[in-house]
């Protein structure tokens, strides 16, 4: 149980979750779900629909009522609290619930102090990942007086030290402007890429869900409703109808249109416009 | 102040720095509101938008220290010269972190708080309550802990606290941020209803320009503390140079119809919501 294979696939089996009285929320019902290591997906649904619930499960945050959850095998919430953070790291929706030292050097070095690291070690970490995340010259600061995307960015610091295997970014783009969106986003593809941690975010920005997710997985009523390509399950609104979601703009003209296969970005709108076109010297001779 | 009747907002020559800050934050601001108006604020993070904004709530310089010159003026009177309690009455902020503005302990006392301090009769606050509860949807809340709601939900009790205050005016702060797209659109509808039914000035930023462009009368484009476009949305998108510079995407519905243009086809009328964009680009589809 103590160590954890290569293989760091998420999954998880009949998970069921009540939140305990006064709420007794049933928050998550009969859940099965796999996430292979290295993949990037997000998790999309409406406000309550057990999203953030689910994301707390899987990092271990919350116990199940019934079911499983493991990682690389490993049941995540019997790995010791101190331990959790190199298998799975949760990104907070709001970065001020996360970050609480006196400077930003030392809230990400934090962790690593936890489990005993020599101190040679934990510089050379700390400043590699400041260095990473574009961190380093702000090191000396208190996080309370650097840019809410600056501070978002020590809170992933915090987890990246760790070395986890799968982060969960709940809200990653919450006060964000597009672009500092954006950049966050392409920060997540990065690691993905660069160090193939599993990305799992919930979000409610479809836009950014067309641009940097391949596998949308839809929830509603604490129950999975779609778990499929982005583009599938865009076309298929009533369903997402279900759990309030919209497929973004472009998408929704063209299902209006009946554009085939579905246009996700304004490019390929264009492209497919252009090709079910009335030849283009009839228009202008009208 | 001499002023025609309708107008109930007026910034004359409005230029803001915050204590301790080295240059200004808004920028010789000049503009005016007519009742009813819904305007859309746009611009990027670190614009000076929030400051905007808490200059025509009142709350600075009023909270905050910080040089004013020139002056805002409410129905023709300048807010250096009311009090914050005459002045909250008048103006609803709604702002940006929810969390910042909720503080008792049940969304029940939360939701009626600011009618209790005006001493309005019990009969009428609990009728107000319900009633305001089932618009924005949260009935379910009402006997919930404040500090154990979810983002949205947050969002959707401090708008319910001060809409219930039936304010002449009402200024939002990024008022959608943590809500899933059906609840973004409520919101926008029940915002839209307040200016188009009853009468009340809504001034609103967003980073939802989609949602913008279809409600808004006119559209505000702020970049380094100033005001670099007042137009209505149709005309708004159409100057994509300043939208560029201040890192504003124009939405991706018109986005298609910019790029059919440049590949030769008519598209006379440029599209801001989905159906517009059915409508034009239907003519072009075989």
């Amino acid at each position: 149980m103590n160590t954890i294979s290569d293989n760091h696939d998420l999954v998880i089996t009949n998970l069921h979750f009540v939140y305990p009285p006064p709420r007794r929320v049933e928050a998550i019902k009969r859940l099965d779900l796999k996430i292979k290591a290295g993949e990037f997906v997000a998790v999309i649904g409406h406000n309550g629909s057990g999203k953030t619930t689910l994301s707390k499960l899987i990092s271990g945050y919350l116990e199940p009522s019934e079911g499983t959850i493991t990682i690389g095998g490993v049941v995540v919430h019997k790995i010791p609290a101190h331990q959790r953070p190199m298998v799975v790291g949760y990104v907070f929706q709001n970065p001020d619930h996360q970050v609480f030292r006196d400077t930003v050097w030392e809230d990400v070095a934090f962790g690593l102090e936890n489990i005993k690291i020599p101190e040679d070690e934990i510089q050379r970490v700390v400043r590699d990942t400041l260095e990473d995340l574009d961190l380093w010259h702000l090191r000396e600061l208190h996080p309370f007086r650097i840019g809410k995307g600056d501070r978002q960015r020590v809170a992933v610091a915090g987890l990246l030290v760790m070395n986890p295997k799968i982060l969960v970014v709940d809200e990653p783009t919450t006060g964000q402007d597009p672009e500092r969106a954006r950049e966050i986003m392409r920060l997540m593809t990065r690691l993905n890429e660069e160090r193939g941690i599993t990305i799992i975010t919930i979000t409610h920005a479809m836009d950014l869900v067309v641009e940097f997710v391949k596998r949308v997985i839809v929830m509603g009523q604490g129950e999975i409703l779609l778990d499929e390509g982005v583009r599938e399950a865009f076309s298929k609104p009533d369903i997402l109808a279900k759990t309030y979601v919209q497929p973004p703009a472009v998408a929704r003209v063209g299902l209006a249109l009946g554009l085939n296969p579905l246009p996700l970005t304004v490019d390929e709108a264009v492209e497919q416009i252009l090709r079910r076109c009335v030849p283009v010297k009839d228009t202008l001779a009208r | 102040m001499d002023q025609p009747k309708d107008i109930v907002i007026k910034l004359d020559n409005v230029s803001f720095t915050y204590k301790s800050a080295n240059e200004p934050t808004i920028k010789n601001i000049n503009l005016e509101v007519r009742k009813g108006e819904f305007i859309g604020l746009i611009g990027p993070t670190g614009s000076g938008k929030t400051t905007l904004l808490n200059l025509i709530a009142g709350v600075l310089p009023h909270y905050t220290p910080g040089v004013l010159s020139g002056a805002i003026y409410i129905n023709g009177k300048s807010t250096l010269e009311m009090s914050m309690a005459e002045l909250s009455k008048l103006v609803g902020l709604v702002m940006q972190d929810p969390e910042s503005q909720l503080f008792n302990l049940y969304v029940k006392d939360e939701i009626i708080w600011g009618l209790e301090n005006l001493g309005v009769p019990r009969e009428v606050i609990a009728k107000e309550r319900v009633r305001v509860a089932e618009f924005f949807r949260i009935p379910h809340l009402l006997d919930r802990i404040t500090y154990d709601l979810s983002g949205g939900e947050k969002q959707k009790v401090a708008l319910s606290s001060t809409y219930i205050m039936r304010p002449e005016i009402f200024v939002f702060d990024n008022p959608t941020s943590q809500l899933d797209p059906l609840g973004s659109s409520m919101v926008f509808e029940a915002i839209n209803a307040l200016a188009k039914q009853d009468g009340i000035t809504v001034i609103v930023f967003e980073d939802k320009i989609e949602e913008l462009a279809t409600f808004a009368d006119r559209l505000w484009l702020i970049n380094n503390g100033e005001i670099v476009m007042d137009e209505e949305p149709r005309d708004f998108f159409t100057h994509t140079q300043l939208l560029k510079e201040a890192l504003i995407r124009v939405p991706a519905v018109s986005a298609i119809g910019y790029e059919l243009r440049a590949r030769g086809l008519e598209v006379d009328r440029l599209p801001l919501t989905v159906e517009e964009a059915v409508e034009t680009y239907q003519k072009f589809i075989h």
